[in-house]
């Protein structure tokens, strides 16, 4: 039980206790209410940890917890300390994050949840009631004089649940008729309406029945399916991804006089901000120091330090090697480049897939044929039997439900996409994971996907280069971040760097640049056949177009590789190889992992790599998102395995925010579970209509049975896509490893 | 049997004075997380105890 690691700058919770900004974490509303979102709460006894360690701290009137958001909230007077409670609760073995009440939403959705709870609990207290006064009617009294009493209180009691309770289902069904779309809705409000007119009516004839038990229930049930599942919505689909990563409470803002820490939200551009060693950049912004070495893997991909010069742009997210440094500010939260990026993959999570869209269609045509069948059965048996008529049909609009298309399919989606982004996959939209089923190939990359990626110089031909053509070697390759230039850049010792001209990368081929009058590249070359069957990779230096010298680089197979491609074959996928490496190098590796021998292809052009995936329409492509990036469009699917999120995601589908290819066979099974799970859900969503439908109309359905059951099947198809499968279940959410963040506190066991 | 139509009324009544309270319940934020609660009541007052010592004797060892 030793103490905490913990770095200095996430320990400073000093800035919540000036005046000003206290005010600012206040929840609104309230005089002494502040709020901390708490990671690591994970049972019971962290709730006692939590609850019991702070409520004897000085001015502590109050510390709840919420589970089920994690969010703590603390009721103080004037004398607590904001940081003593946040330093708390870091030395149980958590980490807070004050938060502060942006703007209105998390209240809006309060009030709005509390709303329907009353709608719910009205529409609940009005069933009970009807349903006592229906009784005695059951019960005989329908022959006595008191029938018109009961009727009439009846009537009185449903008054609140047609008009009030049901307000919602009036609102959303307005919006849908503008937008003239049909909407699992209409139905429901037709059997509302529809049910009361002819209540009413044999209200006032003195004969048949009265149906305000049934409406009333059926109005209880529905509201309270709806409030579940929008409950469920708010807690699976509100965590926001950009959180972990902009995880910085405050910055060091610089002013003439002093240096002053403030939160992170209060910077603003144009703001001098100090920034120090091992600490994360809170903001994008301009560099005004000389200079600084900063590591930019979560946007580039390249763990080495960059070095960035003064005036150049630095990122909100890397980490500063080497501080203090001052930047003036540029742009701060969701608009700095990893907050767009975030942003936009949380947009494209949660839009609509062609599934979706599908799905959504198939419930708008079901909800209309629905109702045409109920209104032509009703015209139709009224002339046989007009009272049973009516029974029957409006049994059967309050018993269809296309709920399986309308909510449950959505949800399933959803609660994949979430189950993979905690565990470090992060998948541009739910099409994707759609896709993910059809395929039948798999083709890898070879260098950093399959091997470490990790190249050392093995030998030089036809002999070392002098001096000066290393360096002019090394320079040429400072511009690329692909394994043979780190390997190069790391390998050669030379530091005198001429500069040179016209010098780009050809991404997925080499570099090239003029210097003194030449031309010069680095690129791909085929090997004599001479070496040994080792995994290799290698390049050659051309001056003019003439080769000069060729560089073998060595690697090594990464250590899951082998396992992760018997997987697979053993799922039944073909797996092969795309490179554009020489052929003995993509041989060997080839063999060593017992590929498909007509699915390896080596001294792929960029081109040549776009016509194999288009001439294998069904094939999944992984490799490194930024090399790889043409090969990865043409596919069917494309995972990126490593490089940085924000190039990889442009090209590839999914992004594995841990390398190697382990994560691809449950990739692969939640998509597979997840479609289970989703025809588990239409059928018994066909079966359930079809059946009920039936016997509806057969009349063996009773209004009231009815409207018990139609929320029940909502409520079944909601839970089967919760419980999902036992494969699903059993893939528990692991907090993804973020580049360069500080290390977390170690849990104190008590 | 008339008497019902005093008392159907009068019992109506009463249940809308509970519904009246649930609301205000509700508007209080008591329904607002049901999870906790539950966790919560299987505190202990030993647990909690044996908790601040341990947290006393940590903040002891730390500066």
């Amino acid at each position: 039980m030793g103490s905490p690691v913990l770095n200095d700058s996430i320990l400073n919770f000093s800035f919540l206790d000036q005046t000003n900004t206290r005010q600012r974490y206040l929840v609104s509303g309230s005089d002494s209410l502040f709020q901390f979102f708490v990671e690591g709460v994970r049972c019971t006894k962290c709730l006692w940890k939590i609850e019991g360690g702070l409520k004897d701290l000085l001015g502590v009137r109050s510390a709840r917890l919420n589970m089920s958001n994690s969010i703590l909230t603390v009721d103080l007077d004037t004398t607590a300390s904001l940081e003593q409670i946040a330093l708390t609760l870091v030395a149980l073995g958590f980490r807070p994050h004050p938060i502060r009440q942006e703007g209105q939403s998390p209240d809006l959705q309060t009030q709005a949840n509390r709303q329907m709870l009353i709608r719910i609990g009205l529409s609940g207290f009005c069933t009970g009631n009807i349903m006592l006064l229906s009784f005695s009617l059951y019960s005989g009294a329908t022959d006595s004089p008191f029938r018109s009493f009961f009727e009439w209180a009846s009537a009185v009691i449903f008054l609140p649940v047609l008009t009030y309770a049901a307000w919602p289902f009036y609102t959303s069904l307005y919006r849908a008729l503008k937008s003239k779309r049909p909407s699992i809705d209409l139905p429901i409000v037709a059997a509302l309406w529809v049910g009361t007119g002819l209540s009413f009516h044999h209200f006032w004839s003195k004969a048949g029945d009265v149906y305000f038990d049934s409406l009333s229930m059926l109005v209880f049930l529905l509201l309270s399916s709806r409030y579940f599942l929008t409950r469920l919505h708010q807690r699976f689909l509100a965590p926001s991804l950009l959180k972990p990563f902009l995880d910085i409470q405050q910055a060091h803002k610089v002013t003439e006089q002093e240096i002053k820490d403030i939160p992170i939200d209060l910077v603003q551009v144009g703001d001098i901000i100090e920034v120090r060693s091992d600490e994360k950049l809170p903001v994008d912004g301009i560099l005004i120091s000389p200079r600084a070495h900063i590591n930019a893997a979560i946007l580039t991909g390249e763990h080495r330090p960059q070095k960035v010069s003064q005036n150049e742009t630095v990122y909100a997210g890397t980490l500063l090697i080497d501080g203090p440094i001052r930047i003036k500010v540029t742009s701060t939260g969701g608009l700095t480049r990893l907050g767009r990026l975030l942003g936009e993959l949380e947009n494209e999570l949660l839009s609509r897939t062609p599934m979706i869209q599908f799905t959504d269609k198939v419930a708008q045509v079901f909800t209309f044929v629905v109702l045409c069948i109920g209104v032509a059965f009703f015209i139709g048996y009224s002339f046989i039997d007009s009272s049973a008529a009516a029974h029957r049909a409006l049994a059967l609009a309050i018993l269809a439900c296309p709920c399986a298309l309308a909510f449950a399919t959505p949800l399933t989606q959803s609660l994949a996409l979430m189950r993979a982004a905690r565990r470090g996959y992060f998948i541009k939209n739910a099409d994707a994971l759609e896709r993910l089923r059809k395929v039948r190939q798999i083709f890898f990359d070879k260098t950093g996907t399959l091997t470490e990626g990790e190249l050392f110089i093995r030998h030089w031909l036809p002999q070392v280069p002098d001096e000066n053509t290393l360096a002019l070697i090394k320079s040429l390759e400072t511009i690329s971040s692909h394994p043979v230039a780190k390997a190069i850049r790391r390998e050669i010792a030379a530091t005198q760097l001429p500069e040179l001209e016209k010098h780009v990368e050809i991404t997925g081929q080499g570099v090239q640049a003029n210097y003194q009058g030449d031309f010069y590249e680095l690129k791909a070359t085929t090997l004599r056949d001479d070496i040994e069957n080792e995994i290799t990779t290698a390049v050659g230096f051309y001056k003019n177009g003439q080769l000069q010298y060729s560089l073998v680089l060595g690697d090594k197979l990464k250590a899951d590789s082998k396992d992760t491609i018997s997987k697979l074959k053993a799922m039944n996928y073909s797996c092969g190889l795309i490179s554009g490496d020489n052929s003995p190098s993509v041989n060997a590796v080839a063999k060593e992992l017992n590929l498909n021998s007509d699915l390896v292809f080596a001294e792929a052009s960029p081109e040549h790599k776009r016509d194999l995936l288009h001439k294998y329409k069904d094939s999944l492509m992984i490799g490194d998102g930024v090399n790889d990036s043409v090969a990865m469009a043409s596919s069917l699917v494309s995972i990126a395995v490593h490089g940085s999120m924000e190039s990889s995601l442009k090209a590839a589908d999914i992004y594995l925010a841990d390398p190697g290819i382990h994560a691809i066979p449950e990739l692969i099974e939640i998509s597979t579970e997840t479609f289970y799970v989703i025809k588990r859900n239409l059928g018994f969503s066909l079966a359930y209509n079809l059946i009920g439908g039936g016997l509806a109309l057969l009349g063996y359905i009773h209004p009231i049975i009815a409207a018990i059951m139609m929320p029940l099947s909502s409520a079944t198809v909601v839970l089967s896509a919760l419980i999902g499968t036992t494969k699903l279940r059993a893939l528990s959410p692991v907090h993804q490893q973020q580049i360069a963040k500080p290390e977390r506190p170690v849990e104190v066991t008590v | 049997m008339s008497l019902l139509v005093l008392l159907v009324p009068m019992a109506i009544l009463l249940a809308a004075i509970f519904l009246a309270g649930y609301i205000w319940a509700v508007s209080q934020g008591h329904f607002d997380d049901l999870v906790t609660p539950a966790h919560r009541m299987l505190s202990l007052e030993n647990e909690h105890e044996e908790i601040q010592v341990n947290n006393m004797r940590k903040d002891e060892h730390h500066v």
